[in-house]
């Protein structure tokens, strides 16, 4: 919108700004050329950020910081470490201590450990291992002690045996060799009579990172899937993971997935989890994990034993579950709904993400012929949205402050899906003044969509003030969000004149940012609502001079070329523009001026004839700009070479005032749609889709499981019922799902469902077979189309436009026995149907028809417009239709576009 | 999940880190990684470098913010850190770095809780990993500072072992830990910020310094859990006011965030019982019946709560978990009486002389008190000098006005501001130019920031606190606390 306005007044124009817009989201590439920024920046380190001194000493203070008793070796206590140090050298430490290389105190550490051995009191063992484990936090290298910390290995003491382990983690990709060593006994201790050490013992196995390990470690992994206690369960089963990541091949040949399958009935739901979680990674490709009824349905009655993040895991899986029927999915939902009323964040949004998949699954759709009461999809989103509007406000405000910045973000996503959904609550998300500045903009952006006829006052005034905000950013996002509520007319009667007012008194307040903000808000505004022009001519030649910013000088130029006709001083305000080019640094300013002078040329010859001179030729002179230079060199040549003058002046002058249409930058529902597929995650918080932030190889595409899943009658994954899991649940006044179906036989399909699922495939295919005008004609009874209709072609195109793509009802490709060899036969037969016909065409492979037909009803007639394409070979017909106007009622309408498309099919009857 | 985890000090030393997934050879104690993710959340620059469309500050990600940065010589983009943080703000939480990891953080006590992840995960739920993790933490050192944690480095890395495995979360809840925890924690006496608690009373849950097991003081004696812990709970109704108004008085926007914090150190963990008034009500849409009842928007729930009998009697039971929990959480707005009004007015003495007063009425009874109040009131960058007197009224305490020259605002503050008492502050501002409609704007608005103990604004209240079971000879310690504070307490001028 921005770019738009400051730009010259024609089509080709705004196509060219639209290409730009789509560029903009940008190719995942440019993280790659960004990494070699990162170096750049890297290298411009101050050298005492990663000088040898620095870390010396900050070891030495953490060093000391961490062991104000001391180890056998001393230590300078903590404070100023230098001072100290040289002041009492306690335990034999002088200030060459600070100098030393960091060799000494390896080599001190050594002989420590050597004493190790000998050592007898515990605790002076432990803190020996502590330093070692200090130094290697710190960076630096103490991997040379590898072999006297592996004689440690062996001991009872679990505290000196997690340290061991971490070291071993650390070290053992750098130096595989000497890992080696320690394998034997890494293997022994997993078998040890005490589950803690197993567990540990495991999870340092697998955390090795050695590909040459596996022999070794997918024994005892194997085992660990059986064993008796559930941490180990659990700690083999991540180890599983780390297995796969190392290597694929043994992996398969082990067949772990099966195991892992199996292991979704572990009675304990840590374990359970894990499996998830495992199964998810390793099946990443196809989205995740398969999943069935019996799987969903068993993991759901289990849903309350697990733990805070457990649960995510189960909640995770509902979205690419289908339920098999309506009821299903309601119990589902009816399952879940107790936990938004905890304070468990994650949870809470795993479960909006879930309610709202849900609700796309079980929702009718258009073309879809169940019970009309059944709720639609967009219904049951909305409901969905009406039931998680308070948990998720309360979760907003109680939460820490990075919480709230990332529910500001799911907020908003949740307001494109159902507008007006968060709009009572709009004083929530008022500014505080102890929020942090990422926190108050995303709330000033967020405000101006709260924005209805009740609220907009409020939000109006409140934006009024934050303008006036220290915080630069603030200021202009606020008149951003007022002109915004203005452009999308959102605050009903009278509020876009209101807030042009006051825009306009901004464009006074002598403050640089304010005042451009204000002019490209304006511009826009100038461009949805021309009524607007009236309040802002005034001050325009006034706000020319003073507006310093490009932005805002840009869009002032705009407007006074634009509206110049009915602003008298115009000419004369562009004319010192243009005296002065010269100092015009921006080219953006440079080519509005370009544009802005040529529109006003036209209404006004006499007073610009000779300021276009000399712009034209200070423009194609001016080398700063290709574009500028061309577009300049285009406009002369234009108006030397065009006989008629009125036609150059159709083409310049044509106004970029659209009432009507949207603009370009804001027809994002195809991002928009991309967006609620990946809700609750970070392209939520991004705004963007998966691809532009993370690499292809991570991306996991979501994907729907089929909606029936057929067991196999021996299925291994049939849920166990398990008396004592339901009674659990049953305590904890959960619902529960009850099994419809036999344990193990595939769910034979629902009747509802069955005609649900033919329904969708739409209009039957079996349909044309019987194509009888005379059984069409007998549902046709309540739709009659006028015998004589005219409409402007202009007029069908702004009806076109009012109506929104996504309204359109669009047919699947219909196969037809032959094409039609001209367009005329089809359009005859239309006609008799009283479908008219506004334009057609034949293109190599395809004809193309608009239609339209309007309806004799008591609405005043609606109209039908109607965007058929005939593919020539295979011979098929796919039809888009739009309401307009007609009966308001969804259903109806819906009914009235069928029997039209029946109708259709039937004139054209001698080709389907 | 996430690939690593680490935890920097406020100057940005790595004070824990793990690596999870290898980064193509990085170790987890390698500084470089963090140490790039420190420069910028320090100095953010308002956008995440090379992630187009991406969510900049100024909102439309467009090229012009992009390109004047990729070209340092351009002039017009200062290139001091400091200008650039003024000018775009906090880093938020979230974003996505040159590596192409995005990383998230968490700021606790002044220490960057962080992680970084290349999948496309849910950062609400990293984010609750997080302070998830912060907390454990916390409740195993007693305090959240560098210095605790350093001291525990090796306890917490037997945490991290256990609430993390393979950059997925594991065991998180503080008293399942327990069984796997076999280090003690080292305390370290808390920073001394008694200074600002003028009443013991008005201490906070979390201002108890008690790790959950058994620990070692900073002599290495040992404290034994069972003899020296006392049985005791802490219980806090805690409210945050963040109320608006405008410069005639009139309150155009108040909300309570609530929420009832406990801490429990009661031996054998037994179940409690807490009521709370039984005419609260819940949405705002059914409370019109009941005039007289406390009506509170939402309210939700920890975990642990069983809400069997909440529907009919307004009371919860639960097991209380270790460590510092949040029993429920509840927001109200709208009508509510707020504790103190502010009336400000400006008075253009001379074209260059302003006299601005700032009057404040305490509405609270007068056995109540607000402590460590603040008001602050901005003047124009213009401003050359400034003088306060105050008019105080007897029982305020501490009261101090004076003008800070260097951030240009007048600070005005009292120990203790008695209940049904009124304030005036006047100020003699003088400009260095004519006082313009603009510069006027600049004055405010006024914030205010206070506490007011064993005071609730809601009248929300807690019926009783029991321990379900009868216990003879079973006599806890309860401290129960109400606290007032301000969010955001603010007067346009």
């Amino acid at each position: 919108m921005m770019d738009l306005t400051m730009d010259m007044g024609h089509r080709a124009a705004l196509l060219a700004v639209q290409a730009a817009a789509c560029s903009a989201s940008g190719p995942p590439g440019n993280i790659e050329s960004s990494r070699w920024q990162f170096q750049q920046v890297h290298s411009k380190f101050p050298a005492s950020f990663f000088g040898p001194h620095t870390l010396g000493s900050r070891s030495a203070r953490m060093l000391g910081s961490a062991y104000l008793q001391g180890g056998p070796g001393g230590m300078p206590p903590p404070g100023q470490p230098g001072t100290s140090g040289q002041q009492n050298g306690a335990g034999g430490k002088d200030d060459s201590y600070f100098t030393e290389s960091r060799k000494g105190e390896v080599n001190e550490l050594r002989t420590l450990l050597r004493t190790f051995g000998t050592e007898k009191d515990r605790q002076r063992k432990r803190d020996i291992m502590k330093k070692v484990i200090a130094y290697m936090t710190l960076g630096i290298d103490v991997s040379r002690l590898f072999t006297e910390m592996m004689l440690a290995i062996e001991t009872r003491d679990l505290v000196i045996k997690k340290m061991v382990y971490l070291f071993l983690c650390n070290y053992a990709e750098t130096h595989p060799d000497l890992a080696q060593m320690c394998t034997n006994t890494l293997v022994k201790d997993s078998g040890n009579e005490d589950p803690m050490v197993r567990g540990l013992a495991l999870r340092a196995l697998c955390s090795l990172r050695l590909p040459q390990m596996i022999e070794y470690t997918s024994e005892p992994l194997r085992r660990s899937l059986q064993d008796g206690h559930a941490y180990v369960r659990k700690t083999g089963v991540m180890g599983i993971l780390k297995m796969y990541h190392l290597n694929r091949e043994e992996f398969d040949r082990k067949a772990f997935t099966d195991i892992l399958y199996d292991m979704l009935r572990d009675p304990d739901s840590s374990v359970v989890s894990n499996c998830i979680l495992v199964l998810n990674e390793i099946m990443e490709e196809e989205g995740g994990m398969a999943l069935n009824r019996a799987v969903m349905l068993h993991l759901l009655n289990r849903i309350h034993e697990f733990s805070e993040f457990g649960i995510l895991s189960v909640l995770d899986l509902i979205p690419r579950y289908i339920p098999a029927n309506d009821e299903e999915g309601f119990q589902i939902m009816n399952l879940l709904d107790p936990v938004l009323r905890t304070a468990n964040s994650s949870a809470v949004c795993a479960t909006i993400r879930a309610f709202l998949s849900i609700a796309e699954s079980i929702g009718k759709r258009p073309g879809d012929d169940r019970d009309p009461d059944s709720p639609t999809v967009d219904d049951l989103k909305k409901q969905v949205c009406i039931r998680i509007r308070a948990p998720l406000v309360t979760l907003m405000s109680s939460g820490s402050s990075e919480l709230t910045y990332v529910l500001l973000k799911y907020v908003d996503q949740l307001i494109d899906l159902c507008p007006g959904i968060f709009d009572e609550e709009y004083r929530m998300f008022y500014v505080r003044f102890s929020d942090a500045s990422h926190i108050k903009h995303s709330k000033v952006r967020l405000l101006a969509k709260l924005a209805n006829p009740q609220t907009a006052p409020d939000i109006v005034a409140e934006m009024g003030e934050l303008v006036a905000d220290g915080d630069e950013t603030m200021g202009r996002l606020a008149v951003r969000s007022m002109g915004a509520i203005a452009l999308h007319d959102t605050g009903g009667q009278g509020c876009v004149e209101s807030i042009a007012r006051r825009l306009v008194e901004m464009l006074d307040l002598q403050v640089p940012h304010v005042s451009s903000e204000a002019a490209t808000a304006l511009a826009g505004l100038a461009r949805r609502h021309p009524d607007t022009i009236a309040v802002m001519s005034a001050p325009l030649p006034r706000a020319l001079r003073y507006i310093t910013e490009p932005q805002g000088k840009a869009s002032v130029i705009f407007l006074l070329g634009e509206y110049g006709e009915s602003i008298q001083e115009a000419p004369y305000s562009l004319e010192k523009v243009i005296d002065n080019y010269d100092n015009i640094v921006d080219d953006g300013v440079k080519t509005a001026l370009l544009a802005a002078t040529v529109k006003l040329f036209f209404h006004r010859p006499p007073e610009c004839q000779h300021m276009l001179g000399r712009l034209f030729k200070k423009a194609t002179e001016d080398v700063s700009s290709q574009d500028l230079h061309d577009r300049a060199l285009f406009y002369y040549r234009l108006l030397r070479s065009s006989p008629d003058p009125d036609i150059v002046k159709s083409i310049i002058s044509k106004s970029m005032t659209m009432s009507t249409r949207q603009f370009a930058e804001e027809d994002d529902s195809e991002l928009k749609a991309a967006l609620m597929d990946e809700f609750n995650t970070l392209c939520t918080v991004y705004r963007c889709k998966p691809e532009n932030f993370i690499e292809d190889a991570n991306i996991v595409p979501f994907v729907r499981m089929p909606k029936e899943h057929p067991l196999p009658s021996d299925a291994p994954l049939a849920p166990v019922p398990d008396p004592g899991v339901n009674a659990v649940t049953d305590q904890l006044g959960g619902a529960s799902i009850t099994e419809q179906q036999g344990q193990a036989a595939p769910p034979p399909p629902a009747p509802a469902v069955t005609s649900g699922e033919v329904d969708l495939l739409g209009f039957g295919f079996d349909e044309p077979a019987t194509p009888a005008p005379v059984s069409s004609a007998g549902s046709l009874q309540s739709l009659s189309l006028k015998a004589s209709v005219t409409l402007s072609g202009d007029a069908y195109q702004s009806l076109w436009g009012s109506v929104p793509d996504g309204e359109a009802i669009v047919t699947p490709a219909l196969p037809m026995r032959t094409a039609p060899s001209a367009t005329d036969a089809v359009e005859a037969s239309l006609k008799t149907f009283n479908v008219f016909t506004m334009a057609s065409g034949e293109l190599p492979t395809e004809f193309k028809f608009f239609l339209y037909g309007q309806e004799e009803d008591a609405f005043g007639g609606g109209f039908f417009l109607i965007q058929a394409i005939m593919l020539k070979a295979p011979a098929s017909l796919s039809l888009t239709i739009k309401v307009s106007g007609g009966d308001p009622d969804p259903t109806k309408r819906k009914e009235k576009t069928d029997q039209l498309i029946e109708l259709i099919k039937s004139s054209l009857g001698q080709y389907i | 999940m996430i690939v690593n985890f680490f935890i920097l000090s406020p100057r940005g030393d790595t004070v824990i880190a793990k690596t999870y997934r290898s980064q193509s050879g990085v170790g987890a104690n390698e500084r470089s990684h963090t140490e790039a993710f420190f420069r910028k959340v320090k100095f953010w620059d308002g956008v995440a470098p090379g992630t187009p469309g991406m969510d900049t500050t100024l909102g439309l990600g467009d090229g012009k913010l992009l390109s004047l940065e990729d070209d340092p010589d351009n002039g017009t983009v200062s290139a001091n850190p400091k200008d650039s943080k003024k000018q775009f703000g906090d880093a938020p939480p979230v974003f996505v770095m040159p590596d192409g990891y995005s990383y998230m953080h968490v700021k606790r006590n002044g220490l960057v809780f962080g992680c970084a992840t290349e999948k496309n995960v849910s950062p609400v739920v990293v984010i609750e990993l997080l302070s998830k993790i912060a907390k454990v933490f916390k409740d195993y050192c007693g305090t959240l500072s560098e210095e605790s944690i350093r001291k525990n480095f090796i306890l917490l890395y037997e945490l991290l072992d256990e609430l993390l495995d393979y950059g997925y979360p594991q065991v998180t809840q503080t008293e399942n830990l327990k069984a796997f925890v076999y280090n003690e924690p080292i305390v370290v006496a808390p920073v001394a910020d008694t200074g600002k608690m003028i009443n013991p009373k008005t201490a906070s849950a979390s201002a108890v310094h008690k790790p959950v097991i058994g620990s070692v003081d900073s002599d290495g004696r040992k404290t034994s859990l069972s003899t020296n812990q006392k049985n005791e709970i802490f219980v806090d109704i805690l409210e945050r006011l963040s109320v608006l108004f405008s410069n005639n008085g009139y309150v155009l926007n108040s909300t309570i965030d609530g929420c009832i914090q406990m801490k429990s150190y009661l031996a054998g963990n037994p179940q409690l019982r807490l009521a709370l008034n039984e005419d609260l009500a819940i949405g705002r849409s059914n409370n019109s019946a009941y005039g007289s009842g406390v009506t509170v928007d939402d309210i939700n729930f920890n975990d642990c709560v069983n809400l069997s009998e909440w529907e009919h009697g307004r009371t919860l039971s639960f097991y209380p978990p270790d460590g510092e929990f949040i029993v429920l959480n509840y927001r109200m707005t709208g009508e509510f009486k707020s504790p103190f009004r502010i009336f400000p007015s400006i008075e253009e003495v001379e074209s260059n002389k302003l006299e601005i007063s700032v009057h404040v009425r305490a509405e609270i009874p007068d056995n109540h008190f607000g402590a460590n109040v603040s008001i602050e009131v901005p003047l124009p960058q213009t401003t050359n000098a400034a003088t306060c007197s105050v008019v105080s009224t007897p029982g305020a305490n501490g009261v101090n006005a004076e003008y800070m020259s260097q951030d240009k605002k007048l600070i005005w503050t009292f120990k203790k501001f008695p209940g049904c008492t009124e304030q005036t502050m006047r100020a003699k501002v003088t400009l260095s130019g004519p006082c313009t409609s603009q510069i006027r704007r600049e004055i405010g608005p006024i914030n205010m920031t206070f506490e007011i103990p064993m005071y609730n604004v809601s009248s929300l209240q807690v019926r009783y606190l029991r321990i379900a079971e009868n216990m003879p000879g079973y006599t806890p310690y309860r401290w129960v606390r109400y606290v007032t504070q301000s969010s955001s307490y603010v007067c346009r001028l």
